[in-house]
C-alpha cells in the first residue's frame, strides 16, 4: 500500500518537473512530426504493398521508433541524480526500491502514451485508418515497450554510472536494433541474410505486431507473439533495474 | 541508552585485483542525545562507515545496531528512525527547496498536510523563507547545506547522520550552521557527523572519534582526548646557551613527556600543567637558569591528532588534493 502511494507521489513529482520544461516536450513532438510529414510522403510510391496504404504501413513502425528512442535515453537523468546524491538520499527513505524506480518509469510510460496519441492524431489527416480496439492495443503495445526499455536504461545507467559510458553503449545498440526491426521500411524488401539477422532482434516482432494492428488483423498470431515477447522482456528488465537500484552507489 | 553500537564493523572494496580495506574493525558506541563527531582526513573511511550505518551498503563483516535495530536483519526499521544528509546533499536541482522538503516528508509516510506543515516550520527554523521557493539550482553553498539539513530532519528522526555538513562553507556560515546542529541536539536528537575540521569537532562535538586509515585511533570527549594523550604544554623561553642544561633538568622530572628543544625555547608536555608549573619554576631559579618567558597551553586537537596518527591533518589533506 505504501509502495503504491510512494510510486504515485514520486510519479507526480517527476511529471511536474517534466511539464516545467516545454522545450523538452516540443523536442519530443518534433521527431514524429518530421517523419510523418517529411518522410512518409516519400514512401507513397516506394512500397505500395498490396491493400494496406503506405501511411498504415509507416505509422506503426514510426510509433515503435518514437517509443524506443523516446525512452532509451532516460538513464541520463539517473546519472545526474547519482552524482548529486539524489539516489542515495532516496534509498535511505522508507520508500521501497520498487517505488523509486516505478515513479520514474511511470512518467516515461505516460509520456509515451501521450506521444502515441499525438502521432495517431497527426496521421489521421494523412489517411491513417485504425479501429478503436486497434488504437487501444497499439497504445498498450507502446506501454509495454516503455516498461521494457525505460527500466533497462535506468539499470544500465546505474551500472555504468557515467554519461561517457552510457552514450556510446546506447548508440551501439540502438542503431542495429532500429535498422533490423523494419521500422522505416518493411523487411519484406530485405535480402535473405538480412532477414535472418533481423529474426534475432526482439523488436522486429514488436514492429510486426504493431503493423498487424494497423492492418486490422487484431487476432493475428504475430500480435500475440509481439505482446508475449514484450511482457517477458519487461519483467526481466524490471528485475534487472531493481537489482541495480538495491546496490546503487555513486 | 545507546543509539549506535558497532562491533568490529569492516568494509573491504574489491575492484579487479585491487582490494581497499576502507573500514577495518570499527567498534564504537554513540549515546542518546549527543553530538558524535567522526574525524579524519580524506579517505579515512568516514563516509563508508556512515553508508553502512545508514543501510546503504552491507558491511563485509562485523555487527551493528542502530536505534536498537539490527543492521542486517532490520534495515527497514532503521530507515524509519534515521535521517541522512550525504556529502552531496541530494536535492532535486530543478525543484524548489520547499518541494524537495514536502516530497521527502511524503516518502517517509507523512500526509501531504503534515509534510507541508513540517516544511514550513523548518523553513522558519532554518531561516530559509527567503529562498526556499526558488529552484535549488540557484542556491549558494550555505543555502544548500541548510536545505539539505532540513531534508534530513523532515520526519523528526531521533538520529541524524551528517556527512561533512560544513565542508566548503566560510567561517561565518559554519558557525551559523553549528547553531542549528546544537539546537537539534538540545531538542533531543542524536547527531552523528563527520568532519575534517578539528576546530569544528572541538567546539561542536560531545564525543570525538578520530579515524585514520580505516581504524579508530582515539575516542572520547575533547577534554579527555586532550588530557589522556598529550597532557598540557609548557613552553619556556631561555637564553640559547642555557637550553641544553634546562633540557636535562626538565627531562629528569617525573610526569614530563616529550621534551622538545628549540633554539631559544624548550617545549614539553606534562600532566596537570597548572599544578606542575609552580614546582618547576623554582628548580630553574635554583639551578641558575634565567627564565625569559613562560607559556602554559592546553593542547589542541591538532596535537592530539598528530600524536595519534604521526602526521598533521593539514598535511594529509594536502596530499589528497
Ligand atoms: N565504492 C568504492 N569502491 C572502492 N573503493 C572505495 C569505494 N568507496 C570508498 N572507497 C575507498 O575507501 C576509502 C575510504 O573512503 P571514504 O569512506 O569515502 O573516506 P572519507 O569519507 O573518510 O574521506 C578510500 O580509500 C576510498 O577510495
Ligand atoms: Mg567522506
Amino acid at each position: 500500500m505504501k509502495t503504491l502511494k510512494d510510486t504515485l507521489v514520486l510519479y507526480s513529482h517527476y511529471q511536474k518537473l517534466l511539464l516545467r520544461n516545454p522545450a523538452w516536450m516540443l523536442a519530443a513532438l518534433f521527431q514524429p512530426v518530421c517523419y510523418l510529414y517529411l518522410f512518409a510522403p516519400l514512401l507513397k510510391n516506394a512500397t505500395g504493398v498490396g491493400a494496406v496504404s503506405s501511411i498504415n504501413q509507416f505509422t506503426p513502425g514510426l510509433l515503435v521508433m518514437v517509443s524506443l528512442f523516446g525512452v532509451m535515453f532516460v538513464g541520463y537523468t539517473v546519472i545526474d541524480y547519482l552524482r548529486n546524491g539524489v539516489i542515495e538520499r532516496l534509498r535511505v527513505t522508507t520508500a521501497s526500491r520498487f517505488a523509486l524506480l516505478m515513479g520514474m518509469v511511470l512518467r516515461d510510460v505516460v509520456t509515451l502514451i501521450a506521444q502515441t496519441l499525438i502521432v495517431i492524431m497527426l496521421a489521421l489527416p494523412l489517411g491513417l485508418e485504425i479501429t478503436p480496439a486497434g488504437a487501444v492495443l497499439s497504445i498498450l503495445l507502446m506501454v509495454l515497450i516503455g516498461l521494457t526499455v525505460s527500466p533497462a536504461s535506468y539499470a544500465l545507467a546505474l551500472t555504468v554510472k557515467s554519461e561517457d559510458a552510457l552514450g556510446p553503449i546506447l548508440n551501439f545498440f540502438s542503431q542495429p536494433l532500429l535498422l533490423l526491426s523494419g521500422v522505416l521500411l518493411p523487411l519484406t524488401l530485405a535480402p535473405d541474410w538480412l532477414l535472418r539477422l533481423s529474426s534475432l532482434n526482439p523488436f522486429r516482432y514488436v514492429v510486426d505486431a504493431s503493423r498487424e494492428l494497423y492492418s486490422g488483423n487484431l487476432r493475428s498470431p504475430a500480435v500475440l507473439k509481439g505482446f508475449v515477447i514484450l511482457i517477458v522482456l519487461s519483467a526481466a528488465s524490471f528485475l534487472w533495474s531493481l537489482r541495480c537500484m538495491k546496490k546503487a552507489a555513486a | 541508552m545507546e543509539m549506535i553500537v558497532t562491533d568490529n564493523l569492516s568494509k573491504t572494496f574489491k575492484s579487479g585485483k585491487n582490494t581497499v580495506e576502507a573500514v577495518k574493525g570499527v567498534s564504537l558506541s554513540v549515546k542518546k542525545g549527543e553530538i558524535f563527531g567522526f574525524i579524519g582526513p580524506n579517505g579515512a573511511g568516514k563516509t563508508t562507515t556512515m553508508r553502512m550505518l545508514t543501510t546503504l551498503m552491507p558491511p563485509s563483516s562485523g555487527t551493528a545496531s542502530v536505534v536498537g535495530y539490527d543492521l542486517f536483519r532490520q534495515p527497514g526499521r532503521i530507515r524509519e528512525k534515521i535521517g541522512y544528509v550525504s556529502q552531496k546533499g541530494g536535492c532535486y536541482e530543478l525543484a524548489t527547496g520547499y518541494e524537495n522538503m514536502v516530497l521527502q516528508g511524503r516518502l517517509y509516510g507523512l500526509s501531504k498536510a503534515q509534510a507541508m506543515e513540517n516544511a514550513k516550520r523548518l523553513a522558519d527554523v532554518f531561516r530559509m523563507n527567503e529562498y526556499c521557493f526558488r529552484k535549488v539550482s540557484t542556491y549558494s553553498g550555505g543555502q544548500r547545506r541548510h536545505i539539505d539539513l532540513a531534508m534530513g530532519v523532515m520526519h523528526n528522526p531521533p538520529l541524524v547522520f551528517l556527512d561533512e555538513p560544513t565542508t566548503g562553507l566560510d567561517p561565518t556560515s559554519r558557525a551559523n550552521f553549528w547553531e542549528h546542529i546544537r539546537r537539534l541536539r538540545d531538542e533531543g536528537v542524536t547527531i552523528f557527523l563527520t568532519t575534517h575540521y578539528l576546530d569544528e569537532s572541538d567546539s561542536l562535538c560531545d564525543t570525538i572519534c578520530i579515524m585514520d586509515h580505516g581504524s579508530v585511533v582515539a575516542e572520547g570527549s575533547s577534554q579527555e582526548l586532550k588530557r589522556q594523550i598529550a597532557g598540557d604544554i609548557i613552553e619556556i623561553g631561555l637564553n640559547a646557551s642555557d637550553i641544553e642544561m634546562a633540557s636535562r633538568l626538565v627531562s629528569s622530572l617525573s610526569g614530563v613527556k616529550e621534551v622538545a628543544a628549540g633554539e631559544k625555547t624548550l617545549k614539553f608536555y606534562i600532566d596537570e600543567g597548572e599544578k606542575a608549573l609552580p614546582e618547576i619554576l623554582p628548580l630553574f631559579v635554583g639551578g641558575g637558569i634565567p627564565i625569559l618567558t613562560v607559556e602554559l597551553r592546553r593542547p589542541s586537537l591538532d596535537e592530539v591528532f598528530l600524536k595519534k596518527t604521526g602526521y598533521t591533518i593539514e598535511s594529509a589533506e594536502g596530499v589528497e588534493e
